[in-house]
């Protein structure tokens, strides 16, 4: 058994190695978010599982009636990837602009975040990315739902 | 008619009774309980009335033995189609509580003292009977107030569970068939909490029930049961969502007091308006204003007894919700707090307003849910109450849940409870299981 002061300095050094990373070793950056979701691909994975549940679902289908899907994809992807800090730059308009005048209601929005949800419960990504995606997206309701 | 005389010869004196009966006269066995007095009586004789012995009666608010025997007694009268009479009643109390038993005929000092025999009227047969105890002028069956109210209970609570019955069918006829219950992610309408609104377990929350949108409608059927050391607690309730604005709700509890005899049950009837916001877009979350009208439907002589002012009253609540994502170990965390006003003795089962306080008070509710998943949240909730009562203090609710949303149709949640003291009995604590149905 070791004398308490001699317990008190090694719980002493055992907090402060945890605190610091421990070993000496170079502090890694954490990862950003585009990354936990698994980069340029993780985020093809997702753009391409949501845009076929929204082709499933008859009622916000109806919204993408006189959209370029092509177009909408790749928008999403960048938009995506630029919300979860990767490298990416979005030319689309702005969240508010790109929803105006579309009837889109308090259930639509709603529809569309649950399906969202379930695309990202589908990837191979943590709980903590999917909800932080889910966070900063969220942030953009008021945007969507300026101009209804 | 002396007890020795029927049992002397039983034949003659049932043979005197029926033919009192067929003159007119209205018989009835006295002192029931007590002595000779037996069921076989009850099965024999042709009698009208039974009048239940005073021993039973004195100490009826304190003995709940005698609060069983006199219960039970009415009900096999009543059964056998007999009119009840309670003698002995002496204090008010005892007055409200055989009202609330549904005892035909009081009598006794609390009622009134001895009163003179009526003149016969002239040409009546020669029959002379010995007007031996204090009476209250007997009331017609067809003008009886408290028999009234026992019908008037009897149908409403048959049309209550006509309308339960008829809301479940619907609900299980929706879990059949692909309906959508609503567009809101699952789990952000909570569960129905014990007084019949979205909540937690114990208490409101700032969202409104089921998954409705703006452009949709839900209903919600919820039945829940709770398991105390000396209570059992069940609640039913039904909700309404209208386009997640207006909320409606009506909720039954029943708390049945294994230990000191008994039923006390509550109505409630509840609004909730959204004021604003969103649990998961709006920064501050979800708020809502809400009402709840309390109303002891039976048990009103015990919160009388005990010393609360009234038997009804309304809660006055501000509650808001809010998810914060990813908040904790990667998982969102539902908080809730609730600021009510109120009256209400433990929820209001045991009336509202006391001694000690009859005033309002302005009490805190709170709880915090973790989804571990999308579908399954865990999480405390708690509930500062009023101390009214002087007789028994009252603590604060409190408990740990889990909360399962199979589907949007479907959600069951167990916690375990800690409600305190209740009406002196310590440390109530317990399981809780309540099941939700959403169309």
């Amino acid at each position: 058994m070791y004398p308490i002061s001699t317990r008190g300095y090694l719980a002493a050094l055992l907090l402060a190695c945890a605190l610091s990373g421990c070993a000496g070793a170079k502090p890694q950056p954490a990862p950003t978010l585009y990354q936990q979701l698994g980069g340029e691909q993780g985020i093809h994975a997702i753009v391409e599982d949501f845009a076929y549940r929204l082709a499933d679902d008859p009622e916000l289908v109806a919204f993408f009636a006189n959209t370029n899907i092509d177009y909408f994809v790749g928008s999403l992807a960048d938009y995506l990837c630029v919300v979860s800090d990767g490298p990416c730059v979005y030319r689309g308009a702005p969240m508010d602009k790109a929803h105006q005048h579309m009837g889109i209601h308090e259930a639509d929005f709603n529809r569309l975040v649950d399906a969202l949800q379930a695309t990202l419960l589908d990837q191979p990504i943590s709980a903590s990315a999917r909800n932080q995606l889910l966070k900063r997206l969220a942030a953009q309701h008021a945007a969507v739902m300026r101009y209804q | 008619m002396t007890e020795s005389a029927i049992i002397s010869d039983p034949e003659i004196s049932r043979r005197v009774l029926a033919e009192l009966s067929r003159r007119g006269a209205s018989t009835a066995i006295d002192d029931f309980g007590t002595g000779y007095s037996s069921l076989a009586q009850l099965k024999r004789l042709a009698v009208r009335q039974l009048k239940i012995d005073k021993s039973f009666i004195l100490k009826l608010e304190q003995q709940s033995d005698d609060r069983i025997i006199v219960h039970s007694t009415i009900e096999l009268g009543h059964n056998l189609g007999l009119e009840v009479v309670a003698e002995g009643v002496e204090t008010d109390a005892a007055r409200a509580l055989l009202v609330e038993l549904g005892c035909d005929y009081l009598q006794g000092y609390g009622i009134s003292r001895p009163c003179p025999r009526p003149p016969w009227p002239s040409g009546s047969p020669p029959i002379r009977l010995a007007c031996a105890n204090p009476c209250v002028p007997p009331r017609s069956r067809h003008h009886d107030p408290a028999r009234h109210r026992l019908m008037a209970r009897r149908i409403s609570r048959w049309g209550r569970r006509l309308a339960l019955g008829a809301t479940a069918l619907l609900a299980a006829a929706a879990l059949v068939t692909p309906v959508q219950a609503g567009s809101r992610l699952l789990g952000t309408g909570g569960v129905t909490q014990i007084e019949g609104a979205a909540g937690g377990g114990l208490s409101p929350w700032g969202v409104l029930a089921g998954t409705a949108s703006d452009t949709e409608v839900a209903v919600t059927v919820a039945a829940s049961e709770a398991w105390l050391n000396d209570y059992g607690l069940r609640v039913r309730g039904v909700g309404v969502n209208w386009h997640d604005r207006v909320a409606l709700s009506y909720a039954r509890q029943r708390l049945t007091l294994d230990t000191l005899g008994g039923v006390l049950e509550q109505e409630i009837y509840g609004v909730k308006l959204r004021l604003f916001g969103d649990p998961l877009y709006h920064p501050w979350g979800s708020w809502s204003l809400g009402v709840q009208h309390k109303r002891l439907d039976q048990g009103q002589a015990l919160a009388r007894a005990v010393g609360a002012e009234a038997t009804q009253g309304n809660d006055l609540y501000l509650a808001g919700s809010k998810l914060f994502f990813d908040a904790v170990a990667g998982r969102n965390l539902l908080a809730n707090l609730t600021l009510r006003s109120t009256r209400a003795n433990q929820g209001g089962l045991l009336g509202f307003g006391g001694d000690r306080d009859s005033g309002r008070s302005l009490v805190a509710e709170g709880s915090l849910g973790l989804f571990l998943t999308p579908a399954w949240a865990v999480g405390v909730e708690y509930r500062q109450k009023p101390d009214n009562l002087g007789f028994a203090e009252e603590q604060a609710w409190q408990d740990v849940f889990t909360a399962l949303f199979l589907t949007r149709h479907l959600s069951l949640t167990g916690a375990w409870l800690d409600l305190g003291d209740i009406a002196g009995l310590k440390n109530q604590r317990g399981g809780y299981l309540s099941l939700q149905l959403a169309l």
